[in-house]
């Protein structure tokens, strides 16, 4: 068999089959789309990572709301009532009102090595909260406040970790999952 | 290789496949609502049962015809369970939502009355915890007859509100040989290390 056969047979094989290929050409950009953005019909709000350093403007406005910076600042144990093999902490997000956003709530805490993920503790502890702190953002607030929210992490936890909140933007609706980067 | 059985090979193949195709679809879940079916865990009593995200270890199973819990009570026919329970991979969502005693075609929920007195008469509905396990009660208010009931009976745990598409953890329980009590305190939901 020598080449001119071997070539004429490859390219009739690429006609025969232009229309799968062309499928594939589409579908598979497509799954990967669906797969990564649509999430399946997942419910999933839309995500930002940023760091837990610096405040972060929402939306970019000149009088935008800023979020950040966030600590994780450990809790005394017999002080707040936590249990043995526990390390309670206060996760403290810094919240300058402006535009942008509208409420917030539903501060998690997440260490990324194991996928581990802690959420406020809203009973069972004596902590409580001071003045100027809030658990959730107050819409008509006008100087900065504190966004705070007492978390009983394991005893065996390794930072970084990550703390996210839910923020809302009622003109708009905007549903934003902020995820801040803290070096614990 | 002569011509015809040239032709005669993607036959072969695809007849291969065919059978192979109808092998694996025998041997995988069939249709769409397999896949929201639970992942049962068997449990026994004394021992550990771990599932995606529940732990559990029920301790105790007693019968009472009358349970109580401080100031409050309630006579009746209770099934009573003594649990530890934990998450063992997020908070959120990470409460005990789904609790429920099936005998026969009878499906009895777990029983929120003494929450209405206080909310750590059961570990029902509470949010478990990462760091450490949390024990208490969980009570289901049965008809009388349920101990003469031959049917199996098995109690079904897990996180969210419906049993679907995630571990549940399943105890089996002998109701007719359960010890029956004529009074018995809910134990208050706390930590396992205080």
């Amino acid at each position: 068999m020598d080449h001119a056969v071997t070539g004429a047979r490859l390219t009739r094989w690429w006609r025969r089959n232009a229309l799968a290929l062309g499928a594939l050409v589409v579908l598979v950009p497509a799954s990967l789309f669906a797969y990564d953005a649509l999430g399946f019909g997942a419910v999933r709000n839309a995500e930002l990572t940023v760091s837990g350093d610096e405040p972060h403007a929402m939306g970019g406005m000149p009088a935008a709301a800023a979020l950040g910076p966030v600590t994780i600042s450990p809790l005394e144990r017999d002080e707040v009532g936590a249990p043995r093999g526990s390390d309670p902490v206060l996760v403290t997000i810094r919240v300058d009102p402006g535009e942008g956003l509208s409420s917030c709530r539903g501060v998690t805490v997440t260490e990324p090595s194991t996928g581990r993920q802690w959420r406020t503790v809203f009973t069972g502890l004596t902590w409580v909260q001071e003045q100027g702190q809030e658990m959730s953002c107050v819409s008509d607030a006008v100087i900065p406040y504190d966004v705070v929210a007492p978390v009983l992490l394991s005893d065996d936890v390794v930072g970084p970790l990550v703390v996210t909140i839910t923020t809302f933007d009622q003109p708009t609706g905007a549903v934003l999952d902020l995820r801040f980067t803290v070096e614990q | 290789m002569s011509r015809s059985l040239a032709r005669a090979v993607p036959w072969f193949v695809s007849g291969a496949l065919l059978v192979a195709a109808w092998f694996v679809a025998g041997a995988t879940p069939d249709g769409e609502e397999r896949i929201t079916e639970p992942f049962p865990v068997a449990a026994e009593i004394g021992t550990p049962a771990v599932g995606r995200n529940l732990g559990v270890t029920v301790t105790d199973a007693r019968l009472a015809d009358r349970v109580t819990f401080g100031g409050w009570y309630a006579e009746g026919t209770w099934l009573v369970l003594d649990l530890e329970a934990w998450v063992v991979h997020t908070e959120s969502p990470g409460a005990l939502s789904a609790a429920t005693l099936t005998v026969g075609d009878r499906v009895f929920r777990a029983s929120e009355r003494a929450q209405g007195y206080d909310s750590s008469a059961s570990l029902f509905s509470t949010g478990l915890s990462l760091a450490v396990p949390q024990s208490g009660s969980i009570a289901f208010e049965l008809p009388a007859d349920i101990a003469a009931d031959a049917d199996a009976a098995v109690v079904r745990l897990a996180i969210e509100t419906e049993f679907l598409g995630d571990s549940v953890i399943e105890l089996p329980v002998d109701i007719s040989a359960v010890e029956r009590v004529d009074e018995l305190e809910l134990a208050a939901t706390e930590w396992i290390t205080p």
